[in-house]
This record gives structure tokens, C-alpha cells and sequence, in this order.
């Protein structure tokens, strides 16, 4: 089953690659949501929610089913697109809960972001099915779930995504603050702290080479993202972010949505393993960028 | 010029006079440790260049200016990784497009308009160069602390709390322990009739690594797809790896820092090889099957059910067969020992062993790198 999905992943680059239709999002498997959701959120000894699993339960990750939509859009999928539903019918079909997002008419868009956000939603070329890192509600959302680990030592979280390029993300719980200048990256400078049972993390230093959602909200290296995750019980993640990007959007805008708990220890998955749509690692001629030959690193 | 320190691990003292004699020779001192410049540029040959910047694509692996000559031919000129470059003090603002340059390299070895920038000329001042002595020269200041050790004792194989750090590799070259044979810094040979003594190669698995060789290792799939670059060559990833201990789980999340920077489990529960992992025991995988327990101060590693997707450092070949069983010992606060056995009947003739050593690069995370960064 699982090397089944893989071979769907790579099948979805596969299709990017061919510009063929692919069914890739309803194969996806999801918990079953007809359980009642009452068992109460893990504690640790401090009597802080965690967001792992207890001592003595089973690992467990929280599924984000490969993307969650951010925007209520009642758009049609467009004819060749490589996603099966409207971002609509991915809300009304799955666990989550539309009213934690945002219409598409209250999104802020700057004109140009609102042309950018149009050709994204036609093309789908999404930097995170082509194995790049990707920041915000684009790696919480991974296929296969994403595991919080807290290095109390450390004085850490990290976030370890088990699907896309197999990156991850930390986040700094020491009380420092952001550098004057960060260096622009994929996942940003992410420094958090806890409010109440909600652990809120501040995120700057974003570089634009990835997108922040499947969907393909534009942003700048401006961004500033505050996002709050919240363990409501113990299956359920409430994730809400705020977009803070002067450089896209004429006003800050906050969206969200829920993730149940997936039972079950990360396994290997490779996102370059399946790639084998050779021409997306090295250039076509959808990219300007021409280095002539392939590229060695 | 850039001449790393690590490149001169290679070769042992007593001939390390001669190698690096015939290493200038043949220009191999120009490039960097990691990543093969070698395998597209050919470093025996020299080409120089003047035009004018029509842009600087600073990504990794490797920064490129984009450049049009007087005679109106466009040139790609590739230098270090931004991560080296920046570690420099060099930026993406250092080469403005529209400036005039001089470049003088190393051609490819295809003949396309590539050029490996060796010298950047901007206004007379030789621009993007640098010391790559940061990625090796690591080891803290202090010399005399001890091993941080956990409170029941067990040495910390990452740091101190309320520190930071992470390992980088002495060498980025893999040949049987004992061995003095020259090689760049990317494993690529020297001398092509050495490839019999690296390894205790099978008949098929010799002629795959001198067919690698002779191709400049330009094939390699952690090159050219960015794919993990595992088994023994984790340990040598080019901008060093963090050992993250989740004591609570029993298991260790080895982070890494260079290649597609990316992560794997190795399991201290005490769990047998074949049982307990969320995979298949028929699913090959890159990073394998990770077991360890602690013997005295020393991980000792075992781990099979590796892919063939991959190759290990310097192209030399492997098969699904292959167990490694590894030993990792803190010896003092700023080194760890890395010592491995190799043991896969597909490829070689019988078990052949590795070591080297991981330095301790204090008061910071591995940098933010991609492979994938500047692909499509």
C-alpha cells in the first residue's frame, strides 16, 4: 500500500512533467472521522498540552493529507489541472472545518498578487510536488503527517514533515529573538513560546522561491507569519496562521485549518526517490534559467 | 585561491609532499572539498573570459553568473556555494548585473558555455574568493573541556545544553582503512589504476567504480537528483549533521546538513533489526534499518536494508546486501570517531572497513542548503 503511494507521488510529477490529468488528491488515506473526539489532549508533568505522544502510546503525526486548502475558492478545477477537487470540495469532503478559513473575496491580494494567486491556481506548478522545501501551512500540511519532537535540552521544536522532500523545520523556544538581518530561506527564522495550551510561533527571514500553500497565495520576503497550534483533544490540531506581508497584501489575513492525529511511527519516504521526471531537477523550457548542461552541485 | 585543508587529509604524511605536488600539477588544489566541480570542469585546461554580468543566480549548490562576452556569446560562470560565499563576506549584491568582469577557470569538459570561475575579476579586485577552511577547521578554542554527558552519564552525541554546534566530517573521501591513495576532494582518483586497492572490489562492482571514474563521477544520482545521499556517505555530508537525542522515544534523528538536508531514524529501543519498524522488512529504503546500543561510551550502529539508488562516496558501487555496523565515540568534547565495517557480499570480496573523524563546528546550526535549490 505504501509503496503504492509513493509510486502515486511520483506519478503526480510524472503528470506534471506530461501536463497529463491525474487523480491525486482523493487517494489519500484519512482517518476515520465518524469516531467521537473526546478524549482530552496529552500533558506533560508541568501540566502543559503536548503535541506528541505520550509516554506509553503509540508515535502519531498530525495529517495534513497532502495540502490544505487556506482559501475558500468556488473556482472549477481548471481543464488539465493535476488536482482532482476544487479547493471547495476538498473542504466539504474531509474532517476539516471550512468557517476556520478565509473567503477568496477577503483575501487582501495586492493587484499583482491577485494576478500571480490566478496563474498559480491555473498551472499548479508547485515548487513543493517538485521535492523543495516548502514554509508555513505547506510543510504542516505534508502527506503522511508531521511529527512535533520537543528536545527539552535543546530548548527546542522541531517540525519533521514525513512526506515531501523530507525537510524539517525548527523552532527556537529559548526566549531568543529574531536576527536583525536573516538570511532569507525556505523555512524562515521561527521562534516560539506557549500560551496557555497554545504554542505560537513568530516566523521571518522567508525566501520566495517556495510556495506558503498549495493553492499558491503569493508572498515576499516581507513575510511575517504568526501561527498558533492547538491541541483541542487529543486527535485533533487546530492550526490558524496570520499572513503578514506588506510586500503582497494590502492588509495582514488569517486562515486555518484542522489536522487529526494519524497513529503510527514515520516511515522513509523520499519525495527525489519517485521523481522521475528527470527534466524538472535540471530545467525546461518552462524556466528561463539555462545553464546549458546539467546541472552538478 | 581556494585550497581547502581537508583536501590534504587525503594523503598521509609520507607522501603527502608528492600528492600535492602532482595535485597542483593537475590543478585538483583549485576546487573545493565537496561537490564535483571535477566532474563537469576540466581542471588540466585553462580558459579566460571578458563580458558583461547579465545576472547572478545565487542558489545552491553552486552560484552561477550568467554573462554575455564582447563577441556576444553567453557564458555560465559557476563558483562556490552562496553558503561559502556568504561565509566569506561575498553576496549576491557583490556582482551588480551590467558589470564589466574577467574570469579566468576551467572549461567544461562537454565543450558547452560553461566556465568554472577560479578568478573573478570587478574592477581590478578578485572578487568571490575565499577560504573554505570554516567547513573543517572547526574544533573549538578550548581544548581541554570533557565530553557533555547526559545525567545517567551517556556521553551527548550533540550539545551541550544551552549550546549549539554541529559535526563536519574530516574527509570527504571513503577508501579501506590504511590506504594512501590520492583522490580530490570529491573521491574522484588520481590515478585510475589505483581503483583495484580503494576497495576490496568484486570483478563487476571494479569495473562499474572505473566506468564512475572515468565519467567524473557525473552521474551520481546524489549529484544529479539530489537523491539522499546514504549508507556510510551520510556521515561525510558536506556541511556536517546534527545528532538530535529524543531519549523519551529511544531514538536519534540524524539531521543532515548538506545533500538534500534531510532526516533519519536510528532506534536505541532496543528493537531487532527485522521487527518493529513501519515499513516492510521487504521495503528497501536509503537510510536502511537503524539499530544501536550503547557499548561503554560507543554507539555501535547496525544497519541493512539499504536501496541501490544510491552510491556511496566516490561512486563505489553497493548492493541490497549490504549491513554496515558502525561505531561512534565521543573521544573528547570537539571529535567524534566514526568507524565503520562494510560488509555486503554483493560488491566486494569481504568485509572492508572506513574512519575518519567528526569535528565539532561550535555556536551554530548547520546552514539552511538544498540540493534542490536551484533546480527548477
Amino acid at each position: 500500500m505504501r509503496q503504492v503511494k509513493i509510486f502515486q507521488c511520483g506519478m503526480l510529477l510524472l503528470a506534471l512533467a506530461f501536463g497529463q490529468t491525474l487523480v491525486a488528491q482523493t487517494s489519500v488515506p484519512r482517518p476515520d472521522s465518524n469516531e467521537p473526539d473526546t478524549r482530552p489532549a496529552p500533558r506533560n508533568a508541568q501540566g502543559r498540552v503536548i503535541l506528541g505522544a505520550p509516554p506509553g502510546e503509540e508515535m502519531g503525526a498530525w495529517d495534513g493529507f497532502g495540502s490544505r486548502p487556506m482559501i475558500i475558492d468556488y473556482d472549477i478545477v481548471p481543464e488539465g489541472s493535476i488536482v482532482a477537487d476544487t479547493p471547495y470540495e476538498q473542504l466539504v469532503n474531509d474532517t476539516d472545518r471550512p468557517f476556520d478559513k478565509i473567503d477568496l473575496t477577503d483575501v487582501p491580494f495586492q493587484p499583482w498578487a491577485w494576478s500571480l494567486y490566478q496563474q498559480r491556481t491555473r498551472t499548479r506548478f508547485e515548487p513543493y510536488t517538485r521535492c523543495k522545501p516548502s514554509a508555513g501551512p505547506r510543510a504542516v500540511a505534508t502527506a503522511y503527517g508531521t511529527q512535533f519532537v520537543e528536545f527539552e535540552d535543546m530548548q527546542r521544536i522541531y517540525m519533521f514533515p514525513v512526506g515531501g522532500p523530507r525537510h524539517f523545520r525548527v523552532i527556537y523556544m529559548d526566549g531568543r529573538s529574531h536576527p536583525d538581518k536573516p538570511k532569507p530561506s525556505y523555512h524562515g527564522h521561527s521562534i516560539g513560546h506557549w500560551e496557555g495550551d497554545t504554542l505560537v510561533v513568530d516566523t521571518v527571514g522567508f525566501n520566495e522561491k517556495m510556495w506558503i500553500d498549495a493553492e499558491g497565495s503569493p508572498h515576499t520576503d516581507q513575510l511575517h507569519m504568526i501561527e498558533r497550534f492547538t491541541r483541542e483533544t487529543y486527535n485533533t490540531l487546530k492550526y490558524e496562521v496570520t499572513i503578514d506581508d506588506p510586500g503582497a497584501y494590502t492588509q495582514s489575513w488569517s486562515s486555518g485549518f484542522v489536522m487529526p492525529w494519524r497513529p503510527g511511527e514515520a516511515f522513509e519516504f523520499v519525495c527525489q526517490d519517485a521523481n522521475m521526471a528527470f527534466e524538472l531537477m535540471t530545467g525546461t523550457e518552462y524556466d528561463s534559467i539555462d545553464r546549458s548542461h546539467l546541472i552538478f552541485p | 585561491m581556494i585550497i581547502p585543508k581537508s583536501l590534504k587529509t587525503v594523503f598521509n604524511s609520507r607522501v603527502a609532499g608528492l600528492a600535492l605536488c602532482l595535485a597542483s600539477m593537475f590543478h585538483y588544489g583549485h576546487l573545493h572539498a565537496h561537490h564535483g566541480a571535477i566532474t563537469k570542469f576540466d581542471t588540466r585546461q585553462d580558459i579566460s573570459l571578458d563580458g558583461r554580468v547579465t545576472r547572478v543566480d545565487w542558489a545552491n549548490p553552486h552560484a552561477h553568473i550568467f554573462m554575455v562576452t564582447e563577441a556576444g556569446e553567453q557564458w555560465y560562470v559557476e563558483l562556490e556555494s552562496p553558503v561559502i560565499l556568504e561565509w566569506n563576506g561575498w553576496s549576491e549584491e557583490t556582482l551588480p548585473p551590467g558589470s564589466l568582469i574577467h574570469v579566468e577557470g576551467f572549461p567544461a569538459r562537454d565543450g558547452s558555455p560553461q566556465v568554472w570561475g577560479d578568478v573573478v575579476l570587478l574592477d581590478g579586485e578578485n572578487i568571490f574568493q575565499g577560504d573554505t577552511d570554516a567547513l573543517t577547521l572547526a574544533r573549538s578554542e578550548n581544548q581541554d573541556r570533557l565530553v557533555p554527558r547526559w545525567p545517567d552519564g551517556t556521553p551527548r552525541l550533540g550539545a551541550a545544553p544551552g549550546e549549539e554546534g554541529y559535526w563536519v566530517p574530516s574527509t570527504t573521501v571513503m577508501v579501506e582503512q590504511g590506504r594512501d591513495i590520492a583522490m580530490s576532494a570529491n573521491g574522484h582518483l588520481v590515478n585510475i589504476e589505483d581503483a583495484p586497492d580503494v576497495a576490496p572490489l568484486k570483478e563487476w562492482a571494479l569495473r562499474l567504480y572505473e566506468f564512475r571514474q572515468r565519467n567524473f563521477l557525473s552521474a551520481d544520482p546524489s549529484f544529479v537528483e539530489c537523491r539522499p545521499p546514504a549508507g556510510p556517505r551520510k556521515w561525510q555530508a558536506s556541511f556536517g549533521l546534527q545528532l538530535l537525542e529524543d531519549r523519551q522515544w529511544q531514538r536519534i534523528f540524524v539531521v543532515a546538513g548538506g545533500g538534500n538536508q534531510d532526516w533519519h531514524l536510528i532506534y536505541t529501543d532496543g528493537r531487532g533489526i527485522n521487527t518493529g519498524f513501519p515499513v516492510d522488512n521487504d521495503n528497501i529504503l536509503y537510510y536502511g534499518r537503524n539499530v544501536a546500543a550503547w557499548e561503554g561510551d560507543t554507539l555501535v550502529i547496525q544497519s541493512e536494508g539499504y536501496n541501490e539508488k544510491f552510491w556511496l562516496t566516490g561512486g563505489l558501487p553497493h548492493t541490497s546486501m549490504m549491513k554496515v555496523s558502525e561505531r561512534l565515540t565521543r573521544t573528547d568534547f570537539n571529535t567524534m570517531r566514526y568507524e565503520a565495517t562494510i560488509d555486503d557480499p554483493g560488491a566486494y570480496t569481504r568485509p572492508w572497513s572506513v574512519a575518519w573523524e567528526l569535528v565539532w563546528r561550535e555556536g551554530s546550526d548547520p546552514p539552511e542548503y538544498y540540493c534542490q535549490d536551484n533546480r527548477l
